[in-house]
C-alpha cells in the first residue's frame, strides 16, 4: 500500500539575499533551515506547534516595526528577511544573555553536557561575558519518578515538555507550576510523573532541566557510538538511535522518521533494553545428558539436533516435528526458519501465532501507511488499545486530533482512549460479527440517505448509539483494529466484516495493528502453515501452534522447535502448553534469555538480541526497515539466521547464504513486495510493501472447537497486552513495575460491590483451568459482568485461567482471606 | 470643581444605588428597553460608531470597529466579555461603576451583546474586588427577576444569558487573550497574535469582543441620549465623558467624570485641589504603570489619547499618579519593577528575566550598593527587553525602568554617590 | 544484567506530605452548579477553585484533586493553574488575612510605613502567619483603591484611607473576635455594606485556622532568592 501525498502550494521569501520557495503556512524558521542559515531556537520544536516563548529566534522582516520571532511568524509571499545582520546578532546576544543570567553553569555535572542547546548556543551566539552580578534564584528539587530527574534552576521555561504532554502523549502529567521568575516545572502534589511516554520530555528538555533517570550520569555523548536500531518491541517499528559505550548499550533515544514515529518513542521503547545485558542471557548453547541440561560447543548443539531430526523423521515421518516462531525474530531469522523447516525437516508444521486464527489470506492489504492515518478525518479505533498496544500509534492519532481529527473507539472493554474519544461505543465480549453487521448496514444505509436500522441489540448496543456512528462515519474514515481481534477464536469473520465495513462507506480505510515488532514480517516470511514466502499457497497446509501443541501434549508430536516464542507466558492456554512441553519426547529452544521453557529443553541453542545484529523488520504498515548493530554479542549466541543456515547444511541442504545480506536477497528473490529491501535498496525511511488485499482463497476456519464456559461462573474474563507487562523482555527494567504495576484485575463497580471487593483489595479469580490471585483495580474501565487481566502480568499468569477452546472465558471473583 | 454633569458615575453614592429598583428610578434600563425594541442590532452598532467610542481601557481602539469583526453569521457562536479585572496601578475607576451602579454595566452588557447577537456573555470582574461581585452578582438576579435577561428579554424575542466571573488574581488577565485564558480555565498566558482580535478567535476560539468596562458603560448612554451627544463631548479625536483617576500626591485623590481633553493641570489644581502645600510637582505617570514619566513641563497637556502622546507618554486607563519632590524617583522605578516581576506570567524569555534581572539591579541601587555602571547595566537590559516580549507586559515593564533615568538620572546618581538613599519615603520593602 | 548505581548524593530532595481530604458534599454540589454557567466545563476551574478553598480553608492537593476529576483534567493542569493565581493559598493561613497593597499610589501615601507597622506590631514578616494563627500578614500588588491610599483587604473587605493609628484599633478588635466566623469568598450578598471608608465587619476566609509559616498566598513555591 502505498502513502497518498496531498499537494502543495508555495510562497517565496528573501532571507539574507537568498530567495526560495517554501509551501504556504511554512514558517520563517522553517525557511531558514531550508536555506542553511542557521536561527537558534529553543522552544520552537520541529513537531510541535509554533509557540513564541523563547524568543531566541528573532529576525528583522522588512516593513515590520518589531523584531520578529521567525517561529511563530508564516511566511508571506514577497517576505525580505535579514537573519545574520549586527542587529539581529545584538537581540540574540541580549536574549541569550536573560537565559544565563540565572542559569547555574554547573556543566561539569549536568547530564546534558556536550548535547545542550543552550551549551552550544551560548557559545555561537551568546554574550562575551556575563553582566549579571545578583544572586541565582535557585528551586529545590523532588523525585519525579522512576524515569525523569527534575533539576529545576536549569530550565529555561520553553514548555516543550509540557507541550508534548498536550499535543503528543494527551496525558497532561507536568505543567508550569508558578508564575513570572518562579516558574518551574511540576507535577502534582510533587509525586511522581507516571506516564507512558516520560522519556520524550528528556529529549525534548534544550537544556539539562529534565534529563534521564536510568541513564544518569552514565556517560558523556562524545563517548558514546551511535547505531540505527528499529525497536524490538511493538508493531510500530519506531526508529531509535542506540547510543553504546566500550559494547555496552547503555541509552536509547527516538531517531527522527515523520514517516513512522516521527521523533518519539514509548516509555518501553526508551527504557525496556535492559533484557540485552541481563544476568539471563543464554552465552552459550546447551544440551540435555540425563535429567541436566549442560553447556556445549555450537558443533555438538547442532549435530545433536540434526540427529534426533533425522532420527524422528525417519521413524515418525516430518509431520512429527513442528516448528514455532517467531513474532520477533527479524525476516532474516525468519525466513530461515521457515527453509529449516520445510527444506530441511520437509515438515508444513510451522507457525508463529500464539493461539491466534487469523489466516494469512486475509493478511495483504491490511498495512496502513501511520502518515495516512495521522491525515485522517475520522480514525475508528476497534478493539485497539492502542495506548497500550501500540502506543506511539496513539501519539499520531492524538496529534491528528488536534488538528482536527475524530476518534471513535470501539471495544468491549474501556480504555485511556476514551477520555479522548468524541464517542465511545461497547459491544458485548463475543458480539463483533453482529455488531459489525448492523454497524455496515446502518453505514450503507446513512450513506444511501436511507432510514436508520431498526434492530440494536445484536450486540448489546442501542439503535440509537448505531445510528450515532453511522452518521458519525458518514464522511469516510479510517478503521484500524488491534492485536486482540487476532486473537479471537472468530478472528476470520470479525476481519471480513471489518473489511466489510470499509467497503460500504465511500474513502473508509481499514488497517490492521499488530502486536509484535514483525508480525507483519513473520506473515510475509510465510511462517504460517498453509502460506509460503510471498503467499505462495501451501496445498497441504500443516499444523498451527495450537494444534501443534494439542498434538505434542497427545504424543503424536515428536520433536518441537521453537524460536523466539514465549510459549508459557503469552500463549492463552498455559495447561496446554504445560502438557506439550512436558510430553514431547524433543525440544529445541532458540532464544536469548533463560526461561520456564529453555530450562525444560533439550537443546538450547543461545540467540542475539535485537541490538547485537542486523536484519530487517516488517512493522504494521508494511514499512520493511533495517536496523544496523549496535554492539559486538554479549556472550556465544550466533544470529538466529544463522543457526538455521546451519541446521539446514546439518540436514543436507545447502543454505546458500553466508551473511546476513544473502539471506536479504534470498527474501527479496522469494517475495515480491520486498524487492526494495535489500540493503543498497533500502531507503533510510524503510520502504512500505506494495501489496494488495488478496482473492487468495480463504482456508477452512482455523479457529478450534470452542464452546461457551460454565454459566456457574458469573463474570466474562478479557486479556489482552499491556505496555508496561511482566514479560521475558521487560521484567529486567525496575522503572515499569513503578511507572504502573501490571499485575490486577480490573473490575466493574457492581461486580466488585457485590462480592465485597474494594479498590486494591486481593482477589482470588477462578475459572474450570486454573486458580490466581491479584489486586483489584476498580475505576471504571470495564462493563458489569465482565474483568479484564493484562497478559503477561508481573506476578500472575491470566493464561492459566484460559484456554483456547473456549469463545469466552468465564471466571468468578471472591475477596481473598 | 468645574461644573460637569456626571454621565457614567451618576449614581455614585446614591443610597443604595446597586438596587435595581433605585436604579429604574433614575432612568435606569431606560437605554436597553429603546434599544431591543426600536432599534435593530445594526442601529446599535451604528450609533455607537457614530458617537466615535473609542475603548478606555488603554489602547483606545474604536469599540465598534471591534464589534465589526463579528461575523454577520449568527449560527456561528459569538461572545461579549467585559473586561472589569481593573489591576493596572493608578487604576481604580471601573471598581467604582462596578460597585455602584452594576445595573449600568448589565445595561452595558445588554446592549452590546444584542449589537453583536450574542446568546451569552460574561463579565470578568477581578477577583480580590468582592463587594463588587457580590452587588454585580445580586444585580444579575434582578434583572433576571425583572425580565431584562433570560428569555425573550422585554418580548422582543431576543434570548441572552450574563454570568459574573471571577479572576484569581492575575494582572496580566487585562491583556484581552490572557483573559480569555482564565476565563476558559487555565493559566493566564497571553496567547499567540494573529489573530490579532478576540474577534477573530476568542472565547473557546469562537469571535469574541472584549471591552474594557469603563468603554462598555458608554453604551447605554449612547443609546438613550444618541451618537451626537456623546460626539459633542470631549476633543477632535476622543470622545465622551472619561473617568481620570487620579492618585499620589495631590490633596483630593479620587475618580473624576470630565470630558476628554482637559488638560492634566485642571485635572491636578481644579479636580483634585492641588499639590500638598509647599510641594513642588516632580513626576507624573499619566496613564498607569506603563506609561512613560512625564515631568511638570507636561502640564498643558490635554488629557485625551492625541495628547498625551504627543507629549511622549500614553494616556492609558487615564490612571495619573502624581508624585511631588518628596518622591525618589529610583524608589519609585523599583516599586513598578516590583510589581511588573510580581505579575509577569514567565511565558517569555525577556519579560521574566528581565523584570526579574531589573528589580534585583534597582534594589541594589537603591539601597546605595550600585555603580555608574549599574545605571547603563538598566539601560541595556530596557533595550534587550524593549520589542523582543511576547505581550506588552514586558514591553510596559521597561517603560518606568528607561523614562525614569532619562528624566531624573541625579536621582540614581545621587545614591551611587551617597550610599544610601537620599529620600526618606519609603516606596519599596 | 548491570546493577543500577545508587545515586551520588548530588541531589536534595524534599518529601511532601500533601493533604488529600475530599471535598465535602456540599461543595460538590456548588461546583457542579458553577459547572452550568459555562458551554464548557473548564471554564468553571477558577469558580470552583475558590469553592475548594473556601471548603477547607486553603487549596489542598484532595481539593484540586477532586476539582480536576469533575471539571475531567489532570491534577497536574489543576496545580498549574491554581499556582499562576495569587488568591489561592497552597497553604493554610490565618484566621484573618491582612493584604497591605504597597504599589506605588499607595506607597506615595505611607502604604510601606503601614506594612512596616504591622510587621512590627504583629511580630511578622510580610508573607508570615503570627504563630497563634490569628494574623497573615502580606504585602501585595496594586488593588485597584488608589484614590482612597493607603489600604489594606482584611478577608476580603477593603478597609480604605488607613491611618496607623486606624490599623492599630482594626487589630485591637480583630484580635477580640472568636474564631471561625469564615466569611466565604463569592458569598452571600449584603445589601447594607458600604465599601468606602472603613469597614465594620471582619471575617476570615475559611474555616481552618491551622497556624502556619508563611502564608502559601501567591508565594513562589518553592523559589529561594
Amino acid at each position: 500500500m502505498t502513502e497518498t501525498t496531498p499537494k502543495v502550494e508555495t510562497v517565496n521569501v528573501t532571507i539574507d539575499g537568498q530567495t526560495i520557495a517554501v509551501p504556504k503556512g511554512s514558517l520563517l524558521i522553517e525557511a531558514c533551515r531550508a536555506l542553511d542559515i542557521d536561527v537558534p531556537f529553543f522552544c520552537w520544536h520541529p513537531h510541535m506547534s509554533p509557540f513564541g516563548a523563547c524568543r531566541q529566534c528573532l529576525v528583522k522582516v522588512e516593513k515590520m516595526p518589531k523584531p520578529v520571532a521567525s517561529c511563530t511568524t508564516q511566511v508571506a509571499d514577497g517576505m525580505v528577511v535579514y537573519a545574520s545582520t549586527d542587529e539581529v546578532k545584538q537581540w540574540r546576544e541580549g536574549i541569550v544573555g536573560f537565559l544565563l543570567a540565572n542559569h547555574p553553569l554547573e556543566c561539569p555535572t549536568c547530564d546534558k553536557g556536550g548535547e545542550c542547546d543552550l551549551q552550544n548556543i551560548s557559545f555561537k551566539h551568546g554574550p562575551r561575558h556575563s553582566l549579571f552580578r545578583e544572586n541565582k534564584r535557585h528551586f529545590i528539587d523532588y523525585d519525579m519518578g522512576p524515569t525523569v530527574v527534575r533539576d529545576m534552576d536549569r530550565c529555561i521555561q520553553c514548555q516543550r515538555c509540557i507541550r508534548f504532554g498536550l499535543e503528543w502523549s494527551g496525558d497532561h502529567g507536568i505543567e508550569f507550576f508558578g508564575r513570572g521568575a518562579a516558574t518551574n516545572i511540576g507535577t502534582f502534589a510533587r509525586g511522581p510523573f507516571l506516564s507512558k511516554f516520560s522519556g520524550n520530555v528528556t529529549e525534548v528538555c534544550p537544556v539539562g532541566a529534565l534529563t534521564s533517570e536510568p541513564f544518569r550520569l552514565k556517560a558523556r555523548p562524545w563517548e558514546m557510538r551511535s547505531a540505527s536500531v528499529v525497536c524490538p518491541h511493538c508493531a510500530v517499528g519506531c526508529n531509535l538511535t542506540a547510543n553504546t559505550r566500550q559494547n555496552e548499550l547503555l541509552r536509547i533515544t527516538g531517531r527522527e522518521n515523520v514517516q513512522v514515529n516521527v521523533c518519539w518513542t514509548c516509555d518501553k521503547g526508551k527504557f525496556g533494553v535492559d533484557f540485552v545485558n541481563s544476568d539471563r542471557r543464554l552465552k552459550t548453547p546447551f544440551y540435555r545428558r540425563g535429567d541436566r541440561l549442560v553447556p556445549a560447543s555450537w558443533p555438538e548443539a547442532l549435530t545433536e539436533v540434526a540427529r534426533r531430526f533425522q532420527e524422528i523423521r525417519e521413524a515418525d515421518g516430518p509431520g512429527a516435528i513442528g516448528f514455532i516462531g517467531s513474532q520477533k525474530a527479524s525476516n532474516e531469522d525468519v525466513f530461515m526458519f521457515q527453509r529449516l523447516a520445510r527444506e530441511g525437516v520437509g515438515t508444513a508444521n510451522i507457525d508463529h501465532r500464539m493461539g491466534d486464527t487469523l489466516p494469512a489470506s486475509l493478511i495483504p492489504g491490511t498495512g496502513l501507511p501511520l502518515n495516512d492515518i495521522a491525515r485522517a478525518k475520522t480514525i475508528v479505533l476497534f478493539a485497539a488499545d492502542v495506548r497500550e498496544e501500540t502506543p506511539v500509534v496513539w501519539l499520531r492519532i492524538h496529534n491528528a486530533q488536534l488538528k482536527g481529527a475524530k476518534v471513535i473507539v470501539i471495544d468491549e472493554r474501556g480504555s485511556e482512549a476514551d477520555a479522548f474519544a468524541q464517542q465511545s461505543v461497547r459491544y458485548r465480549p463475543g458480539g463483533e460479527t453482529s455488531f459489525l453487521r448492523l454497524l455496515t448496514a446502518a453505514v450503507a444505509q446513512a450513506a444511501a440517505g436511507g432510514s436508520p436500522p431498526s434492530e440494536g441489540d445484536g450486540a448489546g448496543v442501542s439503535v440509537e448509539t448505531l445510528t450515532q456512528l453511522a452518521n458519525a462515519l458518514k464522511g469516510g474514515f479510517v478503521l484500524l483494529a488491534g492485536p486482540r481481534v487476532a486473537a479471537k477464536p472468530d478472528s476470520a469473520e470479525i476481519v471480513r466484516a471489518l473489511w466489510g465495513l470499509a467497503d460500504a462507506a465511500p474513502g473508509a480505510r481499514f488497517g490492521l495493528l499488530h502486536l509484535n515488532n514483525n508480525t507483519r514480517g513473520a506473515y510475509d516470511m510465510g511462517a504460517v502453515p498453509d502460506h509460503g514466502p510471498g503467499w505462495q499457497q501451501i496445498t497441504h497446509p500443516g499444523l498451527n501452534t495450537a494444534q501443534m501443541l494439542q498434538a505434542a501434549a497427545d504424543g503424536k508430536l515428536k520433536a518441537l522447535y521453537v524460536l523466539g516464542s514465549d510459549l508459557v507466558s503469552s500463549f492463552p492456554d498455559a495447561a496446554l502448553v504445560k502438557k506439550a512441553l512436558e510430553t514431547v519426547p524433543f525440544l529445541v529452544v532458540q532464544d536469548i534469555l533463560t526461561s520456564e521453557m529453555s530450562r525444560q529443553a533439550d537443546v538450547v541453542l543461545p540467540g542475539l538480541s535485537f541490538a547485537e545484529r542486523e536484519g530487517t523488520y516488517t512493522n504494521l504498515e508494511g514499512r520493511i526497515q533495517a536496523s544496523v548493530k549496535a554492539v559486538e554479542p554479549l556472550g556465544g549466541g550466533r544470529p538466529d539466521w544463522e543457526i538455521c543456515a546451519a541446521l539446514l547444511a546439518a540436514l543436507g541442504v545447502a543454505p546458500g547464504v553466508l551473511n546476513v545480506e544473502d539471506v536479504t536477497r534470498q527474501i527479496a528473490e522469494a517475495v515480491p513486495e520486498y524487492e526494495n529491501a535489500v540493503p543498497d535498496r533500502l531507503p533510510a525511511e524503510g520502504a512500505l510493501e506494495v501489496d494488495e488485499r488478496t482473492t487468495l482463497a480463504a482456508p477452512p476456519p482455523m479457529g478450534h472447537a470452542a464452546a461457551e464456559g460454565s454459566a456457574a461462573l458469573p463474570l466474562i474474563l478479557l486479556t489482552g497486552p499491556v505496555l508496561f507487562d511482566g514479560g521475558p523482555l521487560t521484567t529486567d527494567t525496575a522503572a515499569f513495575s513503578e511507572l504502573e504495576p501490571s499485575g490486577y484485575i480490573d473490575l466493574a463497580e457492581p461486580d466488585a460491590a457485590s462480592a465485597g471487593i474494594a479498590d486494591g483489595d486481593m482477589v482470588t479469580v477462578s475459572s474450570e483451568f486454573g486458580v490466581v490471585t491479584v489486586p483489584a483495580k476498580v475505576r471504571g474501565r470495564v462493563e458489569p459482568g465482565t474483568a479484564f487481566m493484562p497478559l503477561k502480568a508481573t506476578g500472575f499468569r491470566s493464561n492459566t485461567l484460559t484456554s483456547v477452546t473456549r469463545t469466552v472465558q468465564r471466571v468468578r471473583i471472591d475477596k481473598a482471606q | 470643581m468645574p461644573d460637569f454633569e456626571p454621565v457614567l458615575l451618576k449614581n455614585r453614592y446614591v443610597d443604595r444605588s446597586w438596587d435595581i429598583d433605585v436604579y429604574e428610578s433614575r432612568g435606569g434600563y431606560a437605554a436597553t428597553r429603546k434599544g431591543l425594541t426600536t432599534m435593530s442590532p445594526e442601529d446599535v452598532s451604528k450609533e455607537v460608531a457614530d458617537a466615535n467610542l473609542r475603548g478606555r481601557g488603554g489602547a483606545g481602539f474604536p469599540a465598534a470597529r471591534k464589534w465589526s469583526f463579528i461575523p454577520k453569521d449568527v449560527s456561528i457562536p459569538r461572545y461579549v466579555v467585559m473586561n472589569a479585572d481593573e489591576s493596572e496601578p493608578g487604576t481604580y475607576k471601573d471598581r467604582q461603576l462596578l460597585e455602584w451602579d452594576p445595573h449600568q454595566c448589565i445595561e452595558a452588557m445588554i446592549l452590546s451583546s444584542y449589537a453583536v447577537q450574542a446568546k451569552l456573555s460574561y463579565i470578568f470582574i477581578r477577583g480580590e474586588m468582592s463587594l463588587a461581585a457580590e452587588r454585580l452578582e445580586h444585580a444579575v438576579h434582578q434583572a433576571y427577576a425583572k425580565g431584562y435577561l433570560g428569555k425573550n428579554i422585554l418580548g422582543t424575542g431576543y434570548d441572552f444569558d450574563l454570568h459574573i466571573h471571577r479572576g484569581a488574581g492575575a494582572y496580566i488577565c487585562g491583556e484581552e487573550t490572557s483573559l480569555l485564558e482564565a476565563l476558559e480555565g487555565h493559566r493566564g498566558n497571553p496567547r499567540l497574535r494573529p489573530p490579532y482580535f478576540p474577534a477573530a478567535k476568542g472565547l473557546y476560539y469562537y469571535p469574541t469582543v472584549v471591552n474594557n468596562c469603563e468603554t462598555l458603560c458608554c453604551v447605554p448612554h449612547i443609546v438613550e441620549r444618541g451618537a451626537q451627544w456623546f460626539a459633542g463631548i470631549g476633543t477632535e479625536k476622543s470622545k465622551g465623558p472619561k473617568l481620570y483617576c487620579i492618585s499620589g500626591h495631590v490633596m483630593k485623590p479620587d475618580i473624576y467624570e470630565a470630558p476628554f481633553g482637559i488638560t492634566l493641570r485642571q485635572l491636578i489644581y481644579d479636580y483634585a485641589g492641588g499639590l500638598r502645600p509647599g510641594r513642588t510637582l516632580k513626576a507624573v505617570i499619566p496613564g498607569g504603570a506603563s506609561a512613560a514619566i512625564l515631568g511638570p513641563e507636561s502640564l498643558d497637556m490635554p488629557m485625551d489619547f492625541e495628547g498625551v502622546a504627543a507629549a511622549g507618554s500614553m494616556l492609558g486607563s487615564a490612571a495619573v499618579i502624581i508624585m511631588d519632590d518628596t518622591t525618589c524617583m529610583v524608589g519609585a522605578a523599583l516599586n513598578l519593577l516590583h510589581f511588573f516581576r510580581h505579575e509577569s506570567c514567565g511565558k517569555c524569555t525577556p519579560c521574566r528575566e528581565g523584570t526579574d534581572w531589573l528589580f534585583k539591579v534597582l534594589r541594589r541601587l537603591e539601597a546605595g550598593k550600585g555603580t555608574e555602571d549599574d545605571i547603563s547595566l538598566l539601560l541595556r537590559l530596557t533595550d534587550n527587553m524593549d520589542g523582543k516580549c511576547f505581550c506588552l507586559l514586558g514591553e510596559s515593564a521597561l517603560v518606568p525602568v528607561r523614562t525614569s533615568i532619562q528624566r531624573f538620572r541625579e536621582d540614581y546618581e545621587r545614591h551611587v554617590v551617597e550610599g544610601k538613599c537620599p529620600y526618606e519615603l519609603h516606596l519599596a520593602h | 544484567m548491570t546493577e543500577t548505581p545508587a545515586h551520588p548524593p548530588i541531589r536534595i530532595l524534599t518529601k511532601s506530605s500533601p493533604d488529600m481530604r475530599p471535598l465535602s458534599e456540599a461543595a460538590r454540589a456548588k461546583i457542579t452548579k458553577l459547572m452550568t454557567r459555562y458551554p464548557r466545563k473548564q471554564s468553571a476551574l477558577l469558580p470552583a477553585l475558590f469553592v475548594a478553598q473556601a471548603d477547607h480553608g486553603y487549596l489542598t492537593h484532595g481539593g484540586i484533586r477532586d476539582v480536576a476529576k469533575m471539571i475531567g483534567v489532570t491534577p497536574t493542569e489543576v496545580e498549574g493553574v491554581a499556582t499562576f493565581y495569587t488568591m489561592f493559598a497552597k497553604r493554610p493561613v490565618g484566621q484573618h488575612v491582612l493584604q497591605v497593597c504597597t504599589t506605588l499610589s499607595c506607597a506615595l501615601c505611607g502604604g510601606i510605613e503601614l506594612l512596616h507597622h504591622l510587621e512590627h506590631r504583629l511580630g511578622v514578616k510580610a508573607g508570615e502567619s503570627t504563630p497563634d494563627g490569628k494574623f497573615t500578614l502580606m504585602g501585595v500588588e496594586c488593588l485597584a483603591s488608589c484614590g482612597t491610599a493607603p489600604m489594606m483587604q482584611v478577608n476580603d473587605l477593603y478597609v480604605e484611607n488607613l491611618t496607623i493609628e486606624q490599623a492599630d484599633r482594626l487589630i485591637d478588635e480583630l484580635q477580640e473576635k472568636p474564631g471561625n466566623y469564615g466569611r466565604e469568598i463569592a458569598g452571600h450578598y449584603d445589601p447594607n455594606y458600604r465599601g468606602l471608608g472603613s469597614g465594620t465587619r471582619y471575617q476570615s476566609i475559611g474555616q481552618e485556622n491551622t497556624p502556619a509559616a508563611g502564608t502559601g498566598l501567591g508565594d513562589n513555591h518553592d523559589l529561594q532568592s
